[in-house]
């Protein structure tokens, strides 16, 4: 009957789309879990970052040992990380993950104690060892500003005040989406000293509201994507910036942009290697983060991005004047703060509430 | 009812059942397994996270501007569309189809990818900006960028060849032969546009409206970039975003994803309760009689 070959026609069709669907949802690159594992792979970020990574990390391993690293990324979702655990379907080895994730990864339970694995971290910057994770670099949250709106042999921009100062420095500012980081600066740019932001362990939320009240008018964009603020900053769109130190330094030094970067009372945060539950092998795993975390590695990473090591001996197997110009560099390091994952891990949730709440008030 | 009746009413079910088991299964599945992993990993309990984002004014006041956003744009997209419309289902067939063509193609083109031309047609150092200045409309140059304006000036861009095709597949090909046969009668072309081609295409437009307005509900990534993520311009899809990625919270992001589907499903009825959408929608089965 006609009407049966058609239903026949369409089960085939479906089952085609079915099946093409199947497989182009199988994840890329990565091998297949029920193979023999002669590989490890490494969820980071992509783009230019994991250019540095391997470069720095994964090519000289791989010489090393003559295991494979496979890279995979993402774009820092802890969600992802989540699901993946509950799931039981990790494709991980090592995870590059925020400070943030960490904390709340460990709340969650999702990530795997590497504390008793007798690792040395005695080159490791103390900040950067956890139980759960182990440092793999430094980045800051910046002042950044235009140098055609406020040029060389006049008054240039220099602390978060001068951020909040109208009217020395007219004009439109961005910064980013994120209660983070946002709510330490307007506390800073309201005269609270790096050392007291946290102090027992609190951040004076309300003092900071009023704080960003005043300059709520003038930041045109709230910005969510990383580059966003350096172009706006390149195009004049806006003449300072609250944005990651490491893209206005490339900016600034590599693209000739006419941007400065501030690494004065930048707020700084590590990032961690962490193993998720369900990895395959946590001894293998640690053996490449035990690798990426000497001396020779992370020079390496950091002289190709400008993220600030995790390993204090580092900057010996630097170019000194490069050195000099990177977040962690003691001259840096010291005038910046260091940014609170404990505290937020506690309070991100109703903090992240009110920040969003807030934004929409007229 | 006679036999061919039942047996194309058959026919018409399995065509509609099939598809629409298809979506269902895509759609409902993902949102029940979401609701059940919510409802299990929440400190709370379901019901207090439900009562959260009910009672708390943040998600009432993104929840409504995401409708108002969506509502403006299904407005200037039926503004853009009607006209686009007229004239590709009035041109010669063969500039027809190649009009109808470079409409569709422009589908063809990643929603990012058109946003971000907007945000340079749209940026302070943009042609706009500059045309404008050139022109003495403005001293120095603007920005356009970052206001509930540019969010629906883009969404109603990319949403516009959905309309299109919309009110064009309501009337098909006969629309030249409408407009020939008004003029024989000698309607003018304001009767024409009155009388015959609104009533004609109505209810393509009535379903372009119910299709710009879905999609325009759960639009993310244009209102992030073009809105500057200010508050007037933020969209339910962003805070979902934000509860799933940043912060792994799977019960208030389900929760704010079905206060969406529900919002969604309230937005259809509410447009199908109006009388005249009804007796057009009404009409959509019986078409083949006609």
């Amino acid at each position: 009957m006609k009407s049966k070959s058609r239903v026949v026609a369409i089960l085939v069709a479906a089952s085609a789309i079915g099946a093409i669907l199947w497989w182009g949802s199988r994840p890329n690159g990565e091998e297949d879990p029920s193979g023999p594992k002669d590989d490890i792979v490494v969820l980071s970020f992509g783009g230019a970052f994991a250019e540095a990574q391997r470069a720095a990390y994964f090519d000289p391993y791989e010489e090393d040992t003559g295991i494979k690293v496979v890279d995979a990324s993402y774009g820092g979702e802890y969600g992802k990380l989540k699901a993946a655990v509950e799931s039981g379907n990790v494709p991980w080895d090592v995870v590059d993950i925020e400070s943030s994730a960490l904390l709340r990864g460990k709340e969650d339970g999702i990530l795997l104690r590497i504390g008793e694995h007798n690792f040395d971290a005695s080159q490791l910057m103390p900040e950067a060892v956890d139980e759960y994770g182990i440092g793999a670099d430094l980045y800051s949250v910046s002042l950044g500003f235009n140098t055609i709106s406020f040029p060389d042999g006049e008054r240039q921009p220099a602390t978060w005040k001068d951020f909040w100062d109208i009217e020395s420095f007219p004009g439109p500012r961005t910064m980013k989406r994120d209660p983070r980081f946002t709510l330490e600066i307007a506390l800073i740019a309201d005269g609270v000293p790096l050392d007291e932001i946290y102090s027992s362990g609190e951040l004076d939320v309300d003092r900071a509201f009023a704080s960003l009240n005043r300059i709520k008018p003038h930041i045109a964009v709230w910005w969510t994507t990383g580059q966003q603020p350096i172009q706006l900053l390149t195009d004049g769109e806006v003449v300072m910036a609250a944005a990651f130190g490491a893209r206005i330094y490339t900016a600034q030094h590599d693209n000739g942009a006419p941007v400065r970067l501030v690494w004065n009372e930048g707020i700084i945060d590590i990032e961690y290697w962490a193993v998720l539950k369900g990895s395959s092998s946590l001894e293998r795993s640690l053996d490449f983060i035990k690798f990426a975390s000497s001396a020779e590695p992370q020079a390496e990473f950091s002289t190709r991005f400008p993220l600030g090591p995790v390993n204090i001996n580092a900057f010996s197997h630097m170019d000194e004047e490069y050195a000099r110009k990177l977040n962690t560099h003691p001259d840096n390091y010291e005038t910046q703060l260091l940014f609170s994952a404990s505290y937020w891990a506690k309070n991100e949730e109703a903090v992240r509430e009110r920040f969003n709440a807030w934004l929409g008030e007229k | 009812m006679n036999y061919n009746e039942a047996h194309r009413r058959d026919r018409r079910r399995f065509w509609v059942g099939v598809p629409l088991a298809w979506i269902m299964f895509g759609l409902g599945l993902p949102v029940l397994e979401l609701a059940r992993v919510s409802a299990a990993s929440s400190d709370h309990g379901w019901f207090e996270v439900f009562r959260h984002i009910t009672t708390t004014e943040l998600y009432q006041r993104v929840l409504l501007n995401t409708v108002w956003i969506s509502l403006q744009v299904v407005f200037f997209t039926a503004l853009v569309a009607y006209p686009i419309a007229y004239v590709v289902g009035h041109a010669a067939e063969r500039a027809g189809r190649l009009l109808f063509f470079a409409i569709i193609s422009s589908m063809w083109i990643s929603i990012l990818i058109r946003t971000y031309a907007w945000t340079v047609l749209l940026q302070r150092t943009g042609p706009i900006s500059n045309a404008l200045v050139s022109l003495g409309v403005f001293n120095e140059l603007q920005s356009f960028m970052h206001s509930r304006f540019a969010v629906v000036l883009g969404m109603t861009h990319i949403m516009t060849p959905y309309m299109v095709v919309s009110i064009l597949s309501a009337s098909g090909k006969r629309l030249s032969e409408f407009s020939y046969i008004s003029r024989v009668f000698g309607a003018t072309t304001f009767l024409y546009l009155v009388r015959v081609f609104i009533p004609q295409t109505m209810r393509g437009a009535i379903a372009g409206s119910g299709l710009v307005l879905l999609l325009s509900l759960g639009f993310y990534i244009t209102p992030e970039l073009l809105g500057g993520g200010k508050g007037e311009t933020m969209m339910i899809a962003v805070l979902i975003d934000e509860q799933i990625s940043t912060l792994g919270n799977w019960s208030t992001g389900a929760a704010l994803s079905l206060l969406l589907i529900g919002t969604v499903v309230s937005a259809l009825l509410a447009m199908y309760s109006v009388p005249a959408v009804r007796r057009y929608v009404d009409r959509l089965g019986h078409h083949d009689k006609s």
